[in-house]
């Protein structure tokens, strides 16, 4: 990772994305600082995806500002983000090495050095024998895994993760939460966008809370919690209150 | 940018190449083309004249059958065989009756100019009874027999340019058929493997399209020069097999031609491919793909269906269809062995890189679509830096 001086992976403020639909972000504000692990909290269709997909580049806001790395949002700072989506999912007839080293020359790291970082990678989460392996041939368990590689596998400084827990077992679990919290204690920013409230309030140093387009809180998850004693009950005091 | 577009291409391109289904393809492919080079070379085994033996027991009989088979050599009847040692034995009886034992074909040949001396043969008896001097007779019968036949021009649709044009345009077709139905595949297959998003954030819609289009297209060139090698070396083989030589059947070849229909290749393959790619990722699994892409298949059906009207009556459609762009490829090679003028060329090539093009711009909406579900409330470029 670089040693680059900059306090906040990203931020945003005041986006605004709108579908034909209705749907979309009205007022979308957050912060996600380096070294901290910020959780993205709020219900089905409250619009974070939206806001993550902006953040990726891979929709145009209409309105508002992203920040990457303390400059504006661009295609080379981008590429320093490390991103699983929701839906996960990788081409079955890849080998699993092929897979992971893909994913990092995307995001323009030489074919050698990619191919050295996938066999690093994979032999650190005790995939090394089932690298030439096709990920077809995986268990869901070693699957999900290499989809997890993938997003490292350039060595990024921005890691975004759309809910990640959903489908893993509890050990790949809690191999995802051990791979964040390193990757947050070499001073990396993670934005994890999460239902799983308990584990947020847990893993996460700061929330950012979205109802219907808008942020109801960003800051520090003591301070969400306030006098509530979890962040369930303090997420349905912030709904509460903005009802 | 060409860097993704390049790691994209080999992606699919081993994805394709390391399937068991596009060996198995190959060697479909090479197995109909020996059994075409053994059919071709049996074809074009040289002919081995038909031995014919003539039973008469008159000499004026002998000597008018033999008449008979000179005029038919003259003629260029087809007085040979493939089959070696092939023979044809002929009675002819003094009732001017003849019967055939032997090669079919030598007695179709021989059968009408036997006739034709046996009728002179009993017509010269005739006038010899009558008292007519043979001299005379066999003047008479000169001059009766001076009949000249007009042998019709062969028609325009058999012109061999006219065939070679049909020919590259049926073969456009075919690689079309191929290389698009590998694309939709694709292009399908990353919205079915769900890694769409994921591959978004790391490339635009473009990058996407331009990647999968350059990876089939190397898909298609490594079947296509693995098929010329191993062909090349199968059809030898057939031809040694048979025993004719391979030498002369390359003499039609024209590197002219072949560089021109390189170019529209190419340039079909991007337009076709842009706008399958582009549609293609809408279609959430592979069935739903194919219904997509239903109506382009269905339009290359039509499509072969007018290759098939203009290779047998040329000018049965408008030159003005060369400017419309689902036909143009087509219409540029059914002229091509003919001679092209170059601004049609230049103006069909520039026709076809133009709806690619716009294909490419509509690839960022329909990207985001197929993402999202719901159109944008104003469609914007986005990923415009990547």
């Amino acid at each position: 990772m670089l040693a680059v001086a900059y306090a906040f992976g990203v931020q945003v403020q005041g986006l605004r994305k709108l579908y034909a639909g209705g749907r979309g972000v009205e007022d979308v504000s957050l912060s996600a600082p380096r070294g901290a692990i910020t959780g993205f909290i709020g219900a089905n269709g409250a619009g974070k995806s939206t806001t993550l997909r902006c953040i990726l580049g891979i929709l145009a806001p209409d309105g508002g500002r992203i920040a990457l790395f303390g400059e504006e949002a661009s295609a080379a700072a981008r590429r320093r983000i490390g991103f699983i989506p929701e839906e996960r999912g990788l081409n079955p007839a890849d080998r699993a090495r092929d897979a992971v080293a893909f994913h990092a020359r995307m995001r323009d790291v030489p074919r050698r050095e990619a191919y050295r970082r996938a066999d690093e990678l994979l032999e650190r989460v005790g995939l090394g024998e089932v690298g030439r392996s096709r990920v077809g041939r995986l268990s869901k368990g070693n699957a999900q895994r290499v989809q997890l590689l993938c997003a490292f596998a350039h060595d990024p400084e921005l890691l975004i993760l759309d809910e990640p827990f959903s489908g893993l077992d509890p050990m790949a679990q809690e191999e995802v939460r051990d791979l964040l919290t390193g990757f947050r204690d070499r001073g990396g920013s993670v934005l994890l966008s999460t239902h799983a409230l308990l584990a947020a309030e847990r893993m996460c140093d700061r929330v950012t809370v979205l109802s219907a387009g808008r942020t109801l809180f960003d800051g520090p998850t003591a301070r969400a919690l306030g006098r509530e004693p979890d962040l369930p009950s303090a997420y349905r005091r912030m709904l509460e209150r903005a009802a | 940018m060409i860097g993704r577009v390049l790691t994209l291409a080999e992606r699919d391109w081993l994805a394709q190449v390391r399937a068991p289904a596009f060996w198995i393809a190959l060697l479909a492919v090479q197995a109909l083309v020996g059994l075409g080079a053994f059919g071709l070379a049996l074809a074009l085994r040289p002919p081995v004249e038909i031995a014919v033996t003539l039973h008469a027991d008159d000499p004026a009989l002998a000597a008018a059958g033999a008449r008979a088979l000179e005029a038919a050599r003259a003629a260029g009847e087809p007085l040979t065989s493939s089959a070696s040692g092939a023979g044809l034995n002929v009675r002819l009886s003094p009732g001017l009756a003849a019967a055939f034992y032997g090669s079919e074909r030598g007695a179709a040949a021989l059968r009408p100019h036997l006739r034709r001396e046996l009728e002179r043969l009993a017509q010269a008896q005739a006038l010899e009874r009558l008292g007519v001097s043979p001299a005379e007779a066999a003047r008479a019968l000169a001059e009766a027999d001076a009949v000249s036949i007009p042998v019709p021009p062969p028609s325009p649709a058999l012109r061999p340019e006219r065939l070679a044009g049909a020919g590259l345009a049926v073969l456009l077709w075919i690689q079309l058929v191929l290389g698009l139905g590998m694309l939709l595949q694709a292009a399908a297959q990353e919205r079915a493997n769900r890694s769409l998003e994921m591959l978004l954030a790391a490339a635009g819609p473009a990058e996407i399209v331009l990647g999968k289009l350059l990876g089939v297209g190397a898909t298609l060139a490594t079947h296509a020069a693995a098929s010329i090698v191993v062909g090349a070396g199968v059809s030898a083989g057939a031809f040694g097999i048979v025993g004719v030589p391979l030498a002369g059947l390359g003499a039609g070849f024209d590197p002219g031609v072949a560089a021109l229909t390189a170019e529209v290749f190419a340039a079909a393959f991007a337009m076709y491919g842009t706008v399958l790619v582009s549609l293609g990722v809408l279609a959430r699994d592979f069935p739903s793909a194919e219904a997509l892409a239903r109506p382009m298949f269905a339009g290359l059906v039509l499509i072969a269906a007018l290759i098939g009207v203009q290779a047998v009556a040329p000018g049965a459609a408008p030159d003005a269809l060369t400017w419309l762009p689902p036909l143009t490829p087509f219409q540029l090679l059914l002229r091509a062995p003919g001679g092209l003028d170059p601004t049609v060329l230049a103006g069909g090539l520039a026709l076809q890189i133009m709806v690619a093009i716009a294909a490419l711009a509509c690839a960022r909406p329909l990207f985001a679509r197929a993402l999202t579900g719901a159109w944008p409330k104003r469609i914007k470029l986005y990923n415009k830096q990547a």
